[in-house]
């Protein structure tokens, strides 16, 4: 029987609806999981907030009034007002867009200096390997906290000063993670076969290691994007970050912490604030892994 | 004789995002003591998890939903926790694909085994150690008395699966089901570890289930054979006939297809397609849509309803029983 | 046959370093490809057969230049890739490509299957866009799958159609010389068939050579010209396909021969089996590799490790001992030698 006429009587293999895709499972999955919905209403929430802008806020955050000052929680002033007789609830709103911003400039400046650093340890040969994981190794044994205060001291204190630190801070956990990723995808039969072709060195490292490593790098930066936050909230405590009157929510503790005992509320709405988002992303980085780390499911 | 173990109408879903899938629909099967049963099937046939739902080992999101699987008399669906693990390793016991991934890397060869006489029967430390020694020996590996004290990392493959197979016979069980014991190995180890299951089974009286994809180790070691496709049984025959006249369209094909040393053509038959997905299961019989027979017949039936598994001692799944 | 061959491997080694360090050599080398001379010729191919660890995926990767070579010489082509940079070598690596055993782990699982078939053209810049999608389009009709499948990714498609992608994506750059290692040993039985006449038929059509690297006998007698059998980084036996299969000389060659399972229930057998362990890539002993298990080892084994020597037309044997083993002697020396182990 020749090839003809077995295509002639049987018909050729149906091209089967098209699957859904990978992105659009792994949403379901996500939305689907308990604490995928908690933690994505609370970063919902930050985002709205951010994207609301002074709209939605009832006071202007920065208004500042003598009268009303220290006033506890009300219907007029829901979390009260602070010793300025700024109203609170309108700050810690308007603080969520701080909270977001530094989560990512901080988190992409890590992830692209680590990123690059961890291609270049992974794929770029034995030399450069040395070269790159001994100096991560460096910035992993200085002293968190003094890596920090070194930048600030060259950059002068600012929110973007912390932002900016805090992300150097988080390179050498992206590049240990990458160059990890590199070296074991490298013997995969895919990459192999990209060698075969003839393709380049990066070629090979980003266009093809690189897509492939992304969901553990979502995962990692899933799980450092609180982190970084809690790291620039506590620079600004330390006066290093963002200056007042910005409404930040750890530079708002700052100013609070000599109220402790006579007005709890102006240390409360920042320190639950900032517990609540801490916490939603966490959970929302937990589901993440569920769904994206293969080794989770079954 | 009657049956040691009778399955009928078995049933096992796994629950997915997308809907259950049934892996195994419908198999009805039968093992005498002594017997070598060969399952035969490609990835998807349903044969795995059929030789799992035996030993209740099916994991949530699974489950055995319909069915009775009956050893010894008993109902093993019916069993209590307690008497299931007696049953498993016991009564019947199993090995796998892969040997090292099976055994325990931080425990001696011997430790392992003498684990099992530990377990299932109060023995003296020291005898269940002896013991481990003469299992070892019966499985064919070179000085046991030096291999007992061995970890697994220094096993050769086929070394480990002789020593997974020394365990599930330690407590001499009735039933061995056996998941492609050979697939990971190489052709010479192969051929010695198949030498090995058959010559057990002939001396102990012991039932072989072999759950394989390869006809020729079905060739090599079944006394019968039951083939599956896509969850169910189609055919069932003694391994002799089916190898002589083969009836259901897929047996035929696979037969076909399959390069044999010492038969050069120039060009093997192919069975077109590829096996059906869960979700998109032909509404009639499973194998139509790859069917060359059933364009030969023009048969219309086998694309609109199901064919049901017919026949005493020799079964088969097909419309075109007769028709040839 | 005056033709030079498409390619022409000789006294090829290829050796990994153990305990190296960044200053200091390395102390100890597993020889895992060993002094291997071989060509294959336009249109034929060459089964290259062995158990895990022999040493075939390293002398295919080698071959291709994904490792490199300790010694010897690779001629694809007419080309001597000995001694070549690797841009010089680029161009001249398109005319050899591989197919790879798992479809599953070969192709990238984040790119669409166009993209995949099509990266050799993109890496080496040839033809314009439009070009290489026509391209990528005949190339998937001529695996036996729909075009218009180009947009969809690897994972939607079962292992036979992706073996098919990964045979186009070899295919659509011309080569001259294929590798197949394992083609079909990751695929389903009723699969299987079908990839290894689509292979027959491309070389039919492309006058290709392969080296179809497989440890499944059936298989390779069925596709191959001519059979070389590996055992521990060394080639013991290389012949034509007949004579090899039907008068085996290299007593390794008959026990893999002997170990292939029966194709009926009646023609069951015992089997001649190798008793004895491997000797480790690490501590080669003096002498032939196969000396502790080989049932008709003789004193001179022991020391002196047996050359290729010819043993007939186009056929040659690693073995000090095959004269004297026509296949009757041996089936009675392994029955003494079982008698004596069991």
């Amino acid at each position: 029987m020749t090839d003809a006429s077995e295509t002639a009587i049987i018909a050729p293999e149906k091209i089967e609806a098209p699957q859904r895709s990978n992105f659009s499972k792994g949403l379901r999955r996500l939305l689907r999981h308990p604490s995928g919905q908690v933690g994505g209403v609370v970063i919902l929430f930050l985002v709205l907030c951010t994207i609301g802008g002074q709209a939605i806020l009832p006071y202007d955050p920065l208004d500042i009034d003598p009268i009303k000052r220290l006033r506890p929680p009300s219907a007029e002033h829901w979390f009260g007002t602070d010793e300025l007789g700024r109203d609170l609830f309108s700050r810690i709103l308007y603080g969520s867009r701080y909270t977001l911003m530094i989560g990512l400039v901080s988190t992409s400046i890590a992830a692209a200096g680590g990123i690059v650093l961890g291609l270049l340890a992974g794929g770029g040969g034995k030399l450069a390997d040395m070269v790159i994981m001994r100096f991560v190794d460096v910035l992993l044994a200085f002293p968190y906290i003094l890596l920090l205060l070194a930048v600030i001291a060259i950059l002068g204190p600012s929110l973007w000063t912390a932002m900016i630190a805090v992300g150097v801070g988080g390179i050498p956990g992206y590049a240990r993670l990458v160059r990890g990723e590199v070296l074991a995808l490298r013997e995969a039969e895919y990459v192999e076969a990209m060698r075969a072709l003839g393709g380049g060195h990066l070629r090979i490292l980003f266009g093809t290691i690189l897509p492939n490593i992304l969901s553990p790098l979502v995962i990692f930066a899933s799980f450092t994007i609180p982190l970084t936050v809690l790291a620039a909230a506590a620079l600004s405590f330390l006066g290093l970050g963002a200056q007042p009157p910005l409404p930040e929510w750890g530079s708002m503790l700052v100013d609070a912490r000599t109220f402790l005992r006579t007005a709890w509320w102006v240390v409360a709405a920042p320190g639950v604030a900032i517990f609540i988002s801490i916490l939603g992303m966490n959970l929302f980085g937990n589901a993440l892994r569920d769904v994206l780390d293969p080794k989770g499911q079954r | 004789m009657t049956a040691l173990l009778e399955i009928k109408n078995l049933q096992t879903e796994f629950k997915t995002e997308d809907g259950i899938v049934r892996a195994v629909d419908d198999v009805t099967l039968s093992v005498r003591a002594g017997e070598v049963l060969g399952l035969v099937g490609e990835s998807g046939s349903g044969k795995t998890v059929t030789a799992l739902s035996i030993l209740r080992l099916i994991e949530k999101p699974g489950a055995i939903v319909g069915g009775s699987i009956r050893f010894d008399g008993r109902d093993v669906l019916a069993l209590a926790e307690k008497d299931l693990t007696e049953l498993r390793g016991d009564r019947i016991s199993m090995i796998f694909q892969q040997p090292k991934v099976c055994l325990n890397p931080v425990l001696t060869v011997g430790q392992q085994i003498a684990e099992v006489f530990l377990r299932h029967r109060s023995m003296e430390k020291k005898d269940a150690l002896d013991q481990s020694v003469e299992l070892l020996r019966s499985v064919g590996i070179p000085s046991p008395e030096t291999k007992v004290s061995a970890y697994p990392h220094e096993l050769s493959g086929g070394q480990a699966q002789r020593v997974m197979i020394a365990i599930a016979l330690a407590l001499t069980p009735r039933i061995l089901i056996a998941d492609e014991p050979t697939t990971a190995l190489d052709v010479t180890i192969q051929a010695q570890i198949i030498e090995l299951l058959r010559k057990l089974c002939e001396t102990t009286d012991t039932a072989l289930i072999i759950v394989t994809h390869d006809l020729g180790v079905i060739a090599e070691i079944a006394d019968r054979v039951a083939v599956m496709y896509a969850g169910q049984i189609v055919e069932e025959a003694s391994v002799e006939e089916l190898f002589d006249t083969p009836q259901h369209p897929y047996t035929v094909g696979l037969m076909q297809s399959m390069p044999t040393l010492g038969d050069r053509r120039q060009r093997l038959n192919m069975i077109p397609g590829s096996v059906p997905r869960p979700f998109h299961m032909p509404v009639g019989c499973r194998f139509s849509p790859r069917c060359r027979a059933r364009v030969e017949h023009g048969l219309e039936k086998c694309l609109t309803d199901p064919p049901a598994l017919t026949g005493e001692t020799r079964k088969l799944r097909c419309w075109l029983e007769g028709k040839e | 046959m005056t033709e030079a061959p498409v390619l022409q491997i000789e006294n090829l080694s290829a050796w990994f370093p153990l305990n190296k360090g960044m200053f200091k050599p390395a102390t100890h080398w597993i020889k895992a490809v060993q002094d291997i001379t071989f060509s294959v010729r336009k249109g034929e191919t060459l089964g290259l057969v062995g158990e895990s660890g022999c040493g075939k995926s390293t002398l295919s990767r080698t071959i291709l230049g994904l490792r490199e070579a300790n010694t010897g010489r690779i001629v694809l082509n007419g080309h001597d890739m000995t001694n070549k940079s690797e841009a010089e070598q680029r161009p001249l690596r398109r005319e050899a490509q591989m197919i790879f055993q798992d479809p599953n782990a070969s192709l990238d699982p984040m790119r669409r299957v166009g993209q995949i078939i099509r990266a050799g053209l993109d890496i080496h810049g040839i033809g314009t866009r439009l070009e290489r999608a026509s391209r990528v389009a005949d190339i998937l009709t001529k695996v036996g799958l729909d075009p218009s499948m180009a947009n969809r990714f690897p994972h939607e498609f079962s292992g036979g159609q992706r073996q098919r992608i990964g045979i186009a994506r070899a295919l659509i750059m011309e080569p001259k010389f294929i590798i197949c290692d394992e083609p079909v040993s990751a695929l389903d039985v009723s699969i299987q068939s079908q990839i290894l006449n689509l292979l027959k038929d491309i070389q039919a059509e492309r006058q290709l050579a392969y080296l179809f690297v497989s440890h499944n006998l059936a298989v390779v007698e069925h596709m191959v010209d001519r059979i070389a059998v590996m055992y521990m980084g060394r080639i013991v036996e290389i012949g034509q396909r007949n004579a090899l299969l039907h008068t085996p000389l290299h007593p390794y060659t008959k026990a893999l021969l002997s170990a292939v399972p029966a194709s009926h229930p009646r023609k069951r057998k015992r089997h001649v089996t190798l008793e004895g362990d491997l000797p480790s890539l690490l501590n080669m002993p003096k002498g032939c590799a196969l000396q502790s298990r080989c049932p008709m080892v003789t004193a001179k084994c022991k020391v002196e490790l047996p050359t290729l020597v010819a043993a007939g037309r186009e056929h040659k044997v690693a073995c000090w001992n095959f004269e004297q083993t026509t296949s009757i002697e041996w089936e009675q020396s392994i029955g003494a030698h079982k008698k004596t182990t069991s």
